[in-house]
C-alpha cells in the first residue's frame, strides 16, 4: 500500500511486488504535482510527457526483473529548476531565463534516468539560487514558496520547491542545491530531511552556477535512508565536473549505497560536538526541541560535549565569496541590464554592487578560507560530527523582510556558513514543532567525503524518533 | 531606504540560501563609508542605473563593506595561500 508519504525503500517493494506500476506511480504524483503545486508555489514545469515516458521504460524493466541495484527505479522525482533537462524550460527561477532551454540533461539527471527513476516536475527556487542577496520571500518569478504546515509561512531557499513538495507528498524526492544554506534551510522549515553532500561528491555539470567553489548539490526526501539511497546514485566523478574527481573516485558511490541498502545498519557510536551559542540563544521551540534531540542521540550511546567553535569571519568570507563568483557568473545578466527583470527589490541591484568588490578582498576570502579549513579540520580530530539546530528560527512569515521578524533570536556561530566553506556535508532532519504548527529540525555535519558516519547517525537518529513520519494535515 | 548593518546580517542569516551571515559577524566595524562611496561611482560608470538604483547599489555596498572591514581584520601573513590552486593537469571538458 502506497501513500503519498511512503518512503523509497516502500515504493521500491509496491513495485517489485506489482502493488502498483511505475505508470500508475507516476500519474498519482503528477496529479498531487498539478492539485497541490501552485498554491504551495512549488512547481515550475510539470514534466509529464517525459515522465510517462519514463515510468513506462521503468515498468518495462520491472517486468523483465532489470533491478538490482536499482532502488530507484520507477520512482518519481522532482529537481530544482537549475538542473538542464532536455528539451524542458530550465528558468533558474528567474524572468530573464524564463524561456531558457537546453539540450542536453545535467550529469545528476543522466544517472536518476539510467537509474530508472522517473521525473516529474521542475521545482520553484529563488531566483539564482540567491545569489544577489533576497531579503524576503518573494524572490521567484513564481512566486514566494510556501510550507505545506502553513502556507502563511515560508518554504526556505533557495531549495524552495523540492522542501515544500517533498513536504506535501507531491514527490517522494527532490534534488536540490546549496551555496550556503539552500537545502538546509528549506528542509528545516518544511520539516524534511536534507543532505548537503561533499563539496564535489556529485558532478554540477548541467547545474546553474552560481559561486563554483561553494556551489553543491544533494537530495531532500523524507528520511536519511532516502538521503542515503539517493545519493548512492548522484554520487561519484564525472569528467564534465572536474571537482569531482579530486574527492570521490569512480565506485565510491556503491561503497556508500552498500550502506544505504541496509534497513537496520550497525549503528556506529560517534562522539558528537554541541557548538556553544548555536541554541541557547534561538528560539524557545527551536533550543527545548533541539535540547530533546540531544538526549536521543545520547541514548544511542553518542557521546555529547559542548564545544567553543573557532572564532573566524566564516559570514563575511562567505558573503565576499559568493557575492564576488556570482557576479561573475551573472556578468551578462548585469551587462544587459537584464538583472534589473528580478523580482526581488534587493536582487534588481545586488549583483551591481556585488560586481564591484575588490579582487584583493576576494582573494583575501579565498586566503581566509585555508584558516577555516584548518580549523575546523582540526575540530573532526576531535570530534565525528557537529551537532546544532537546522535553524535558529521557525520559517519566516511570507510578505515582510526577513530582517523584521524574530528579532530577539541570536543564531551564535554560522554552522552553516563555516561548514560550507569547508565544504563538509550535513543532513538536516525535523525534530519537532513550534508556534503556527511549523517544524524544528537538527543539523549533523561531518568532516569532508564522511557521509557513511553522517547519514548512519541520522538513520538511527530517525529509528528513534518519528518527527519524519508527520505529514501535513492539509495535503492529505 | 538603507538599512542598519544589523538588519543587513539579519536579513542575510535569514536569507540562508546563499549568505547567511551570523550577525555577530558584522559588529563593531569600521568606518567603511569613503570606500562605498567610491565603489559606488565605480559601478555607475559601468553600468546604466536610475537614481534609486543606485542609492540601492550604494546601501548595498555599504553593507558588504562592513564585512569585508571583518575579513581585513583578520591576520594573514605572506605565505598564507588562496584556497585555489592552479593545476596544469586537471583535465577540463
Amino acid at each position: 500500500m502506497v501513500s503519498p508519504y511512503s518512503t523509497l525503500d516502500e515504493l521500491a517493494r509496491a513495485l517489485r511486488a506489482k502493488e502498483v506500476s511505475s505508470v500508475e506511480l507516476t500519474k498519482f504524483y503528477l496529479a498531487r504535482l498539478e492539485t497541490y503545486g501552485e498554491a504551495l508555489g512549488a512547481v515550475v514545469t510539470i514534466t509529464r510527457e517525459r515522465a510517462l515516458a519514463e515510468a513506462a521504460a521503468a515498468d518495462r524493466d520491472l517486468a523483465a526483473g532489470k533491478t538490482q541495484n536499482r532502488p530507484l527505479l520507477g520512482i518519481p522525482y522532482g529537481v530544482k529548476d537549475l538542473l538542464a533537462t532536455k528539451g524542458i524550460p530550465t528558468t533558474w527561477g528567474a524572468e530573464p531565463f524564463r524561456n531558457q532551454v537546453f539540450d542536453y540533461d545535467a550529469t545528476v539527471i543522466e544517472k536518476l534516468t539510467n537509474a530508472g527513476a522517473v521525473l516529474v516536475a521542475k521545482l520553484a527556487m529563488v531566483e539564482l539560487a540567491g545569489g544577489f542577496g533576497y531579503n524576503n520571500a518573494d524572490a521567484s518569478f513564481t512566486g514566494p514558496g510556501r510550507t505545506p504546515w502553513n502556507t502563511a509561512f515560508w518554504s526556505g531557499g533557495s531549495s524552495a520547491g523540492p522542501g515544500a513538495a517533498v513536504a506535501a507528498g507531491l514527490v517522494p524526492f527532490a534534488i536540490g542545491s546549496e551555496t550556503s544554506g539552500s537545502i538546509l534551510t528549506p528542509a528545516s522549515f518544511c520539516g524534511v530531511t536534507g543532505v548537503r553532500p561533499t563539496y564535489g561528491a556529485v558532478s554540477r555539470h548541467g547545474a546553474m552556477a552560481l559561486s563554483w567553489t561553494m556551489d553543491k548539490l544533494g537530495p531532500i526526501a523524507r528520511t536519511a535512508a532516502d538521503c542515503n539511497t539517493i545519493l548512492g546514485v548522484i554520487m561519484g566523478e564525472d569528467e564534465r565536473d572536474p571537482t569531482t574527481s579530486r574527492v570521490y573516485p569512480s565506485g565510491r558511490a556503491s561503497w556508500v549505497s552498500s550502506i544505504v541498502m541496509t534497513r537496520a545498519p550497525n549503528k556506529r557510536i560517534a562522539k558528537i560536538a554541541l557548538v556553544k551559542g548555536t541554541w541557547e540563544n534561538a528560539q524557545p521551540v527551536v533550543r527545548e526541541n533541539f535540547q530533546k534531540s540531544v538526549d536521543v542521540l545520547k541514548s544511542l550511546g553518542h557521546t555529547i560535549r559542548e564545544i567553543d567553535y573557532p572564532d573566524l569571519p566564516y559570514g563575511p568570507a562567505t558573503t565576499t565569496i559568493i557575492r564576488a563568483e556570482g557576479a561573475s557568473a551573472f556578468e551578462d545578466l548585469l551587462r544587459d541590464g537584464r538583472a534589473k527583470q528580478l523580482r526581488a527589490v534587493a536582487d534588481k541591484t545586488g549583483g551591481f554592487a556585488a560586481s564591484a568588490i575588490l579582487a584583493i578582498d576576494y582573494i583575501r576570502a579565498l586566503r581566509v578560507r585555508v584558516k577555516v579549513r584548518e580549523a575546523l579540520l582540526k575540530l573532526f580530530e576531535e570530534h565525528d560530527l557537529i551537532a546544532a539546530p537546522g535553524r535558529a528560527t521557525l520559517a519566516f512569515p511570507i510578505g515582510v523582510n526577513f530582517n523584521d521578524v524574530y528579532r530577539e533570536v541570536r543564531s551564535g556561530p554560522s554552522i552553516i556558513a563555516s561548514m560550507n566553506l569547508l565544504g563538509a556535508p550535513a543532513v538536516c532532519m525535523p525534530n519537532g514543532f513550534g508556534e503556527n504548527s511549523l517544524p524544528t529540525s537538527i543539523q549533523l555535519n561531518a568532516a569532508p567525503a564522511n557521509e557513511p558516519l553522517l547519514l548512519n547517525a541520522g538513520i538511527h537518529f530517525q529509528l528513534a524518533t518519528d518527527h519524519h513520519l508527520k505529514t501535513p494535515p492539509r495535503f492529505p | 531606504m538603507p538599512t542598519s548593518r544589523r538588519q543587513f546580517a539579519k536579513s542575510l542569516a535569514a536569507a540562508g540560501a546563499a549568505v547567511p551571515l551570523a550577525a555577530a559577524d558584522l559588529l563593531a566595524q569600521t568606518d567603511s563609508k569613503p570606500l562605498a562611496k567610491a565603489l559606488t561611482e565605480v559601478v555607475k560608470s559601468q553600468y546604466t542605473l536610475a537614481d534609486d538604483e543606485s542609492e540601492r547599489v550604494a546601501a548595498t555596498l555599504q553593507e558588504l563593506a562592513t564585512a569585508v572591514d571583518r575579513l581585513r581584520q583578520f591576520p594573514l601573513v605572506n605565505s598564507d595561500e588562496p584556497d585555489v590552486t592552479f593545476s596544469a593537469l586537471t583535465k577540463r571538458w
